[in-house]
């Protein structure tokens, strides 16, 4: 039976119905929404202050008034929302044939691209962390730098206030870049939480999470999931079980430029990487009714979003290329 | 989707390069690792010994071995027009060169112009 007009309302319902079950597997599915703070903002233009440290807390005297805050001058950043989307054509044949299953592969797969495309977005800031720019899974150019200026992993990650610099980059005391070890991520816990603000105050970086492309998820569950400590002769315990969550991240295997990132990982500390790693939305994809083009009589399903990748405060998350390089 | 960061504000605390460009490791590792000054770095010199080297050079210093400040007041002694405050390194030598070139050429055609000007002389 072709689909009339009067059964609009109908195939609509239908087809918002695919969307919404496409983007609640996605969402439960895509790592890139649980690695990045997500959240919701009416600002196209974001902007985002770092501090990296105030100081102001002293002893008070009896009858003393309260020394005022010192806010040392931080780094800024803004982010800018860019619109993405795609309309969906639901032609006169169509509906003249009943195509509907077609209708509904080409709604399912539209609606799959947009959450696929975001997740790989995010994964490639990750992939791409040891670049200035690349370009991205739209095919556009994009800076990747943070607010100090430099890559989000960089060996000397600077400050406005003093000369002290930290690295974000994986060590394993001897070489950068390491492969995913055991003894790296010892090492990185240890330095994380030895982590000082510029002003020489210890403030630790909590590395609680271990994000690994598909290549390096059985070496990571056994480094960090072991009960006993893997290749020790005398069962010794293995102290990073239940302190390290393991997260497998598909789209960190591929950039979408090509870029082979299967040795690639990172260590991020849960509580902080929202400092860091930020998507934003102004709009979030959702499939909106059409609009009919007289022209053909086709029926324009559209499906768009407006959203940024924002870098902050880079300490809250190091990685490696796992080369040594 | 776009970044936009303070690179007015690294620049002036050493932290980039230059306006959009950041710090190569091996810069980086001539600042901090082996105390260099960070103009002399801008200039391309990634040792203190290339810095001697170059400034023991016969002759006038080359404009890309200048720091900001010296290429300020090469700029001012040539009447460059500039906004101190804003203008980069880059810019400063484009200009210079550029100046240094016009008076350069104006110095040339000044030869040229005394027989031309005796020459309506020969036509009347």
């Amino acid at each position: 039976m072709p689909i009339l007009v009067s059964d609009f309302s109908a195939l609509t319902d239908d087809l918002q119905s695919i969307f919404n079950e496409v983007a609640k597997r996605k969402v439960s599915e895509n790592v890139g929404f649980s690695v990045f703070n997500v959240f919701d903002t009416e600002r196209r233009t974001y902007d985002h202050l770092v501090l990296h440290g105030i100081s102001g807390i002293k002893k008070v005297a009896s009858g003393q008034d309260l020394p005022k805050v010192n806010a040392e001058q931080g780094d800024d950043i803004s982010w800018t929302q860019e619109y993405y989307g795609a309309i969906v054509d639901v032609t006169k044949a169509m509906r003249k044939f009943d195509l509907h299953n077609q209708i509904e592969s080409i709604v399912r797969s539209i609606s799959d691209d947009a959450f696929d495309k975001v997740d790989q977005s995010l994964a490639d800031r990750l992939i791409n962390g040891w670049s200035t720019s690349y370009t991205d899974v739209y095919g556009e150019t994009v800076a990747s730098v943070g607010p100090d200026g430099l890559e989000l992993f960089n060996a000397t990650h600077s400050n406005p206030v003093t000369s002290n610099t930290f690295s974000n980059i994986i060590s394993d005391g001897t070489n950068t870049n390491p492969a995913l070890s055991r003894q790296a991520i010892v090492y990185m816990i240890a330095q994380g939480l030895k982590h000082k603000d510029p002003n020489n105050l210890v403030r630790p970086i909590r590395y609680d999470t271990l994000v690994v492309s598909p290549e390096l998820q059985d070496i990571a569950e056994r480094i960090c999931n072991s009960q006993y400590l893997p290749g020790s002769a005398n069962n010794d315990l293995n102290p990073l079980k239940g302190k390290i969550k393991v997260l497998v991240w598909p789209r960190l295997a591929l950039s979408a430029a090509g870029t082979d990132a299967d040795a690639y990982w990172y260590l991020y500390d849960g509580t902080g990487i929202k400092e860091t790693l930020n998507c934003l939305f102004a709009e979030r994809p959702s499939l909106d009714a059409p609009e009919q083009v007289y022209e053909n009589k086709n029926w324009e399903y559209s499906i768009d979003f407006f959203y940024a990748i924002g870098t902050g405060f880079p300490a809250y998350i190091a990685g490696s290329k796992g080369d040594n390089s | 989707m776009t970044t936009i960061i303070n690179w007015a504000k690294l620049v002036k605390e050493n932290r980039a390069k230059s306006l959009g460009i950041s710090w190569t490791p091996a810069e980086i590792k001539a600042i901090h690792e082996d105390g260099m000054n960070p103009d002399d770095v801008r200039a391309g010199f990634l040792s203190k010994a290339d810095v001697e080297k170059a400034n023991a050079e016969p002759g006038e210093k080359k404009l890309r071995y200048m720091n900001r400040a010296e290429l300020i007041e090469v700029a001012k002694s040539l009447n460059v027009n500039f906004n101190e405050s804003v203008v980069t390194r880059g810019d400063l030598i484009l200009e210079i060169e550029n100046k240094k070139e016009a008076l350069s050429e104006d110095n040339a055609q000044k030869p040229q112009d005394n027989p031309n000007s005796a020459s309506p002389s020969l036509e009347q």
